[in-house]
């Protein structure tokens, strides 16, 4: 069979996250636990291809997408019921660890957090904190889970802009580095190259071994397994060597951010 | 096993062969040589093509999910194509459409006796293959054949003798001796980010992706769909290959693209799987329409 034939699957439910974020509740007809931080590649017949990670594995696969371009603005077009196309999981996720994992999340960095956060959780590890960053309240995804988070670990929320309603912090994420307790954590990134590459910065300012740092990248995808060559950072396949990848295997390749 | 056959039974040969399989081989097209079906044996002629024969078992365009693969022969092979092959397996071999014709298209390598103009091949493995199906070489009045496949071994096949090994051997390290080897100590590791040749380049190259779709072991694609999935040859030297939604790019500028096409090549392929994703068949040295050399850069780093 050829790796890259989606199997058929069907949207068993969907909703708004925000004025450009939806979630989408798939039907896990592959049946295979993935791991935080993997991805999927989300598939409209005669449309085209994207991959999206996973933000929960339980009554099926939850992705939660931003409308982008063109297969994403598809995407936001479908309905309860739609077929849809799925293939995965794919690549390598975060580390599986007892040790405290501080998740630094920025926009649709939140969802691939979540599925760290729900594997420790449900392991009873809440050696967990989020310091996650939006644009605006109204940006923020999750709204309900956050507050349940908030309950079981520390959770910090910043936003770039505020609105009257908005009483917490204002400013990028990392700006709520102050609140990091423990700087012999794991550090989990995800979020836009930019935002990535100041939180790194930030890091390495506090000491903060590379080690200890993973980053989960982003690259143009086309087959999700290594062969098309589109993703590639130095000689590595971010849709097979990674998403995640520890930063000290990749901080001297010059195009890591752009 | 080793077999000779005379030039004038070599022709009724291939017409064996046509008679039981699509044989395929350089046939002269307009002033070029191109990989095309062969209707008789006298349509054969063993010279070196400008584009290899990679489209027969990785094509250009196509489409996903098929397989009703068909069964060819390819004549006239050399060994910097039949080479890449090789290095192709180890990326597309887990892809379907590409590993079932890679079973049933048969490549026959008729080794280079003479140096071609651009080639480099002596760099790395040189005109000779160890590993192939059938392989020919033109020792005067007659071809001498290597293989261990009994299926295409015929009649018109005559004992060879050592001394025929020794002219075929002769005869290929003709090229050896007229060719250029390029010096690749530890070329991937001394090979920086930083060359001032990827500006330079940048400043005379059109884009024109040729040296991608020349090259036997460019093996980058895109996907696409239109009612169904086809997927079609990319090339990294273009902008839309790794833009993201939004216009985001890590490679927005040429220089950063060209780095790429080498780096890949010279340095990335090689970490992975210890050898240089370049067969030397010199095909984007000659195609490039303002003289862009893979050699120069090896040379910037190993003068
Ligand atoms: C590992 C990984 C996980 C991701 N997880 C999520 C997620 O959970 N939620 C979410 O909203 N987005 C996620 N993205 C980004 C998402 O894949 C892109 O937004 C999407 O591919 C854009 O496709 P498009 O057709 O809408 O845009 P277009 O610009 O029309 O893109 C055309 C094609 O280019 C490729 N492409 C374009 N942008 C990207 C990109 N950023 N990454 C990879 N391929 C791209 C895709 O093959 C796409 O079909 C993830 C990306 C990666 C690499
Ligand atoms: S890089 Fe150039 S010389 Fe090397 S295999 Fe490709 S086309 Fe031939
Ligand atoms: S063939 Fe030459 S001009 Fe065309 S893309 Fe390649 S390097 Fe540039
Ligand atoms: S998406 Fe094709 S190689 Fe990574």
């Amino acid at each position: 069979m050829n790796p890259m034939l989606p199997l058929k699957s069907k949207i068993l439910d969907l909703w708004d996250e925000t004025d450009d974020i939806k979630s989408f509740l798939i039907e896990d007809v592959i049946n295979k636990k993935p791991l935080p931080g993997q991805f999927y590649e989300l598939s409209l017949s005669g449309l085209g291809e994207v991959p999206i990670s996973f933000a929960s594995w339980e009554d099926g696969l939850l992705f939660s997408i931003k409308r982008a371009g063109k297969i994403t603005e598809y995407l936001h077009r479908m309905k309860k019921n739609d077929e849809i196309g799925i293939r995965g999981p794919y690549g390598k996720g975060f580390p599986i660890t007892d040790k405290f994992k501080v998740l630094i999340a920025g926009g649709i960095g939140l969802p691939p957090a979540r599925s760290v956060i729900e594997h420790s959780l449900s392991n009873s590890d809440n050696k967990i904190q989020l310091l996650y960053g939006a644009r605006s309240p109204r940006d923020l995804v999750y709204k309900e889970l956050l507050n349940e988070w908030k309950k079981k670990f520390d959770v910090k929320i910043t936003v770039d802009v505020a609105d009257d309603n908005w009483s917490g912090h204002v400013g990028v994420v990392t700006k709520i580095f102050n609140y990091i307790k423990n700087t012999d954590s794991f550090f989990y990134i995800i979020g836009p190259t930019i935002m990535m590459k100041f939180a790194v910065m930030e890091l390495k300012k506090m000491n903060v071994p590379d080690e200890n740092i993973f980053l989960s990248m982003e690259r143009r995808m086309k087959c999700g397994i290594g062969i098309c060559g589109h993703c590639n950072i130095g000689k590595y396949y971010v849709c097979k060597d990674g998403p995640v990848f520890n930063y000290s295997l990749i901080k001297d390749i010059p195009e890591l951010f752009f | 096993m080793m077999f000779k056959i005379s030039k004038k039974n070599f022709q009724n040969y291939v017409d064996f062969l046509i008679g039981k399989y699509e044989v395929w081989g350089p046939k002269k097209i307009g002033s070029d040589y191109v990989f095309s079906k062969l209707n008789n044996g006298q349509e054969f002629e063993d010279v070196r093509t400008v584009l290899s024969p990679k489209d027969l078992i990785y094509p250009p365009n196509e489409k996903l999910f098929e397989d009703n693969f068909k069964e060819i022969i390819v004549l006239g092979v050399k060994s910097c194509d039949y080479r890449a092959f090789k290095m192709l397996d180890d990326v597309l071999g887990i892809d379907s459409n590409y590993s079932m014709r890679r079973r049933v298209v048969h490549m026959f390598n008729f080794v280079c006796t003479e140096p071609c103009k651009f080639g480099f091949c002596t760099t790395f493995y040189g005109p000779r293959l160890e590993e192939y199906e059938m392989q020919f070489t033109d020792i005067g009045d007659y071809y001498l054949i290597e293989t261990n496949d009994l299926r295409f071994v015929n009649d018109l096949f005559e004992k060879a003798s050592d001394d025929d090994l020794k002219i075929a051997l002769e005869k290929s390290k003709n090229v050896y001796k007229k060719m250029q080897k390029l010096n690749m100590d530890k070329l991937s590791e001394k090979i920086g980010w930083e060359n001032p040749l990827w500006k330079e380049f940048s400043q005379r190259c059109i884009s024109c992706g040729a040296c991608n779709f020349a090259c036997p072991t460019c093996f980058c694609f895109d996907v696409y769909d239109e009612n169904d999935r086809y997927r079609e040859w990319d090339s990294c030297i273009l902008a839309g290959f790794s833009k993201l939604a939004g216009n985001a790019n890590p490679r927005p500028t040429l220089d950063l693209r060209l780095r790429q096409r080498f780096l890949h090549k010279l340095k990335f392929h090689y970490e992975n799987f210890n050898y240089y994703l370049c067969t030397g068949c010199g095909r984007c040295i000659e195609i490039c329409p303002v003289n862009i050399d893979i050699r120069d850069v090896i040379r910037s780093v190993n003068p």
